[in-house]
């Protein structure tokens, strides 16, 4: 079996990882205007920018030379932060003790799941996928969903906890969400895991519900809040989650949900890295105690920005269950900021030899012309090898293995890797990279119960966004519960 | 003439422009700048199409999910864990060449009453008795296997009976299955508890059959190890032995039975070497040579893939992947497929109405009279382990039972 897998990125101990909103100078700048711009901002963005960068090289040749500088230190920069600097280490020391013995750089932890989402490329090569941690099942987080939404009753009907500045949540008004005759949080049957008259029918009308009032109470559509949730939804997902942990059979990977003592020092560095996640001395479970006032800095985000607890599990709407993320390293990112840099050193190369003989314009088209085609050949190259992304590779001997493995939804795994916190998305923990994986069973969902009407989202409570892209073509192997 | 005095005239004035900006005399030709402007205007759409394209990359899971339209999507060979638990399968090592025993390693009988005291056999159980069954399960790869399950039947003493009953169920009625995890390379026990059920008298015999599943086996033909033996004790006289044979299939089949002398030899043993392959992948041929060049860093903190640095640079070591596997079973293997495993000299083997092979009918069952007789010199407790073979008329392994013949004199 294969050993010593490659993996790009590095996680960063506490003080040294940063997100976007950390980065300073000219990077800092450029990344996080093109963040927290539209698409269309975006490409108004890079084209005034390339112009910028075009007059200036074009002005003389101590300008191109200083603009080339800069570009080629600011692209390495950013390479560095996104495969050094993103991601913070959950250990106190850096590196542990066990890795530099290991000659290593990083501390691996085992995380065993089912298979909630199966991987699917982002955009930056890496396969991503989500677990939902055993021992918990569907019926376990369905039921305290619906638990803490009856015993939160009165307070979700409150309108002042849907004006929470930077979040505005229906327009100031509480959110309803009615699918058939549920209406959530007014009208349901709290106890419909343990009735024995429940049918498919109702469960699935319950579950569309519920989607339909997290969805809307998810809040900040708009970047840069949709990566975090409104406090409100984040409170009443903690309150959710710490009944599953409290009132379920106990679980094997508390700290993957909470910030965990047992796990991390408490007031050690990367303990006081992590946003608070979780009050102790407030009763989560008491009626309409959901609500938690105190709002304190993220260090991830912008100065002088406040939010209430930040979780450190993301939650999944249509399975309705909390998950760990995992993901499998891949470099297109990396792989593209080195072509943009080869073609920058072709075009200034090229640029500064014909400018001398036929002037800056038509030196500049040539060497545009020249650096194009380095351009192309660089990314043919760098394609070459699947673009960066993970995938199946090919070693230089043969395997002795058959198929290829595959991984579907309702795989039970255990996922190998290291346990990070990324300070992009909302500061969430994560399995990155993943440099094993453990098939343990497989269809560990149940079937859907007939008659079952569900389909991936609700439409008529009001869902807009979810956080959770499932592919419609795999909810047959999805349950109603 | 005047052509070309303005052709030279021209490129005279280009190199001067190029060298006036190359000093930075003159700040910008501005009507140059204009129009490289106006170019750029022009391509800018075409150039960020043409981007878009490029940034489109190929490979990865999303080519792979719209090339295959189900959900059961490649996962990365080189992150995936396989193990291979297995079991001695006479199926597996058959098809391989090998001798096989029915006298099965792996599986072993004791009362339940008496658990360190091992029933000899499978065929001298006694009905309505505890038993506890205790089956090995090992694991030939280097990763560990995690969630095993093992199924443990049995079926009355034949050739191929298709009759499988669970050895154990739970209250409910329903067959229990026991899940366990065995180590790289390593080996793990498990037991069942068996209450032989009640059967006619001189009639309970019972054929072992278990079966270990892992939904990322690397090789499913050896999960299935039977374990089907009698002994027998002769004065020297031939023994008799009557064994049913089934034909499960929906035709009339024509079955062959073949005996031969193996038994497992105990006191040998392999010694196994791990062997490291280390390979590089053929998509990092370009990262192979991009390693040459280095790269800056200025914090000067070296990461572990850094081979080499000086101040400002690096260079990355070469990645390669390593496998891992055991070697060392191959003098093992050539022994045992060079080893004479035929009747010795003088001993008798003969199947009454047997000629060239048995025929019976589809979903039928036959009783096939066995006679082993003995070499006439053979000496006192000297022991032989017959092992007979039924195979269908397509050569495929129907089933075998396991006779050890012993002289008592």
């Amino acid at each position: 079996m294969p050993r010593q897998i490659k993996t790009y990125t590095t996680c960063a101990g506490p003080g040294r990882a940063r997100s976007h909103y950390n980065l300073g100078g000219f990077l800092g700048w450029v990344v996080n205007t093109m963040m927290d711009l539209t698409t269309v901002g975006q490409v108004t963005f890079v084209a005034v920018f390339l112009a910028a960068m075009i007059a200036l090289i074009l002005a003389n040749p101590v300008t191109a030379l200083l603009t080339f500088a800069v570009l080629m230190a600011e692209l390495q920069e950013a390479k560095d932060w996104y495969y050094k600097g993103r991601l913070l280490c959950i250990d106190d020391q850096e590196p542990c003790e066990e890795c530099q013995k290991s000659g290593g750089d990083c501390k691996n932890t085992c995380a065993i799941g089912t298979v909630a989402e199966a991987t699917k490329n982002n955009f930056d090569g890496d396969g991503v996928f989500n677990l939902m941690l055993a021992p918990y099942t569907l019926v376990d987080h369905f039921r305290a969903l619906l638990l803490h939404l009856d015993r939160n009753k009165t307070l979700l009907q409150d309108p002042a906890l849907y004006d929470d500045p930077p979040f505005l949540l229906n327009g100031g008004a509480p959110v309803v969400s009615t699918w058939g005759s549920v209406t959530i949080p007014t009208s349901f049957n709290p106890n419909l895991l343990d009735d024995p008259a429940t049918t498919a029918d109702q469960i699935g009308e319950h579950r569309i519900a519920v989607r339909g009032f997290l969805d809307r109470l998810l809040g900040g559509l708009q970047p840069p809040l949709k990566e975090i949730g409104s406090n409100l939804y984040n409170h009443f997902l903690i309150g959710v989650v710490n009944r599953v942990l409290t009132d379920s059979v106990p679980g094997f990977f508390p700290h993957f949900f909470r910030k965990d003592p047992a796990k991390i020092p408490f007031a050690s560095p990367t303990w006081n890295a992590i946003p608070q996640d979780f009050d102790d001395t407030k009763d989560w479970k008491a009626d309409n105690a959901t609500n938690f006032t105190p709002r304190m800095p993220n260090a991830y985000w912008l100065p002088g920005t406040s939010f209430g607890l930040n979780p450190m599990f993301r939650f999944n709407h249509t399975l309705l269950a909390p998950f760990l993320h995992c993901e499998i390293d891949g470099n297109r990112v990396a792989r593209l900021l080195d072509t943009v840099m080869v073609t920058l050193a072709a075009f200034m190369a090229t640029f500064l030899v014909l400018s001398a003989i036929f002037g800056p314009a038509i030196g500049g088209l040539l060497a545009l012309a020249l650096a194009l085609l380095a351009f192309l050949i660089a990314s043919f190259v760098e394609n070459l090898p699947g673009g960066g992304m993970a995938g199946p590779p090919d070693v230089e001997y043969e395997d002795e293995v058959g198929d290829l493995p595959t991984q579907s939804d309702g795989d039970v795994v255990a996922a190998y890797g290291r346990w990070v916190m990324d300070t992009e998305h909302g500061e969430y923990f994560e399995i990155h990279p993943v440099t094993a994986y453990y098939v343990m069973a497989r269809d560990a969902y149940p079937p859907i119960p007939s008659g079952s009407t569900a389909p991936r989202s609700g439409r008529r409570g009001g869902s807009r966004s979810t956080r959770t892209k499932m592919s419609p073509r795999r909810w047959p192997t999805r349950p109603a519960i | 003439m005047a052509d070309r005095a303005d052709r030279d005239a021209g490129g005279t004035r280009a190199v001067s422009r190029g060298m006036t900006f190359l000093k930075g005399a003159t700040i910008v030709p501005i009507a140059a700048v204009v129009k490289v402007a106006l170019l750029y205007l022009l391509l800018l759409p075409m150039l960020l199409a043409w981007l878009w394209r490029c940034l489109s990359l190929k490979g990865g899971f999303r080519d792979q999910d719209k090339e295959q339209k189900d959900c059961r999507r490649p996962f990365p060979e080189d992150l995936m864990r396989r193990p291979d638990p297995c079991i001695y399968s006479q199926g597996y090592l058959e098809a391989q060449g090998f001798p096989v025993t029915w006298n099965n390693p792996d599986i072993w009988v004791a009362r339940q009453a008496t658990p360190n005291v091992i029933a000899p056999d499978s065929y001298h159980l006694e009905e309505k008795t505890d038993y506890i069954v205790s089956l090995q399960a090992h694991n030939a790869s280097t990763d560990p296997a995690i969630g095993v399950r093992v199924r443990l039947v049995y079926r009355p003493w034949s050739f191929n009976s298709p009759a499988l009953v669970p050895v154990e169920v739970d209250v409910q009625g329903h067959e229990v299955f026991r899940i366990i995890n065995i180590p790289p390379m390593g080996s793990t026990l498990t037991t069942f508890a068996w209450r032989t059920p009640a059967v006619g008298p001189g009639s309970s015999h019972f054929c072992l059959q278990a079966i270990l599943s892992h939904p990322m086996d690397v090789n499913v033909a050896n999960n299935l190890g039977q374990e089907n033996t009698q002994i027998f004790d002769t004065d020297g006289q031939a023994a008799r032995i009557v064994v049913p044979l089934h034909n499960p299939a929906r035709v009339a089949q024509r079955f062959t039975v073949t005996a031969t002398e193996y038994r497992i030899e105990e006191t040998e043993t392999v010694e196994l070497q791990l062997q490291y392959n280390r390979g590089r992948r053929p998509i990092d041929a370009v990262g192979r040579v991009t390693a040459l060049v280095p790269r800056l860093n200025l914090d000067n903190a070296a990461g572990p893939d850094v081979a080499f640095a000086v101040p400002g640079f690096e260079w990355s070591k070469p990645f390669t992947v390593v496998k891992a596997k055991y070697v060392g079973m191959e003098r093992l293997r050539e022994r045992l497929l060079q080893q004479d495993v035929s009747l010795p000299p003088d001993f008798g083997f003969h199947i009454d109405d047997y000629d060239g092979g048995v025929v019976v009918g589809p979903g039928e069952a036959r009783l096939l009279n066995v006679q082993l007789a003995p070499p006439p010199g053979a000496p006192n407790g000297q022991r032989f382990s017959i092992n007979l073979a039924a195979r269908d008329q397509a050569g495929r392994l129907a089933g075998g039972v396991t006779i050890l013949l012993a002289i008592r004199r």
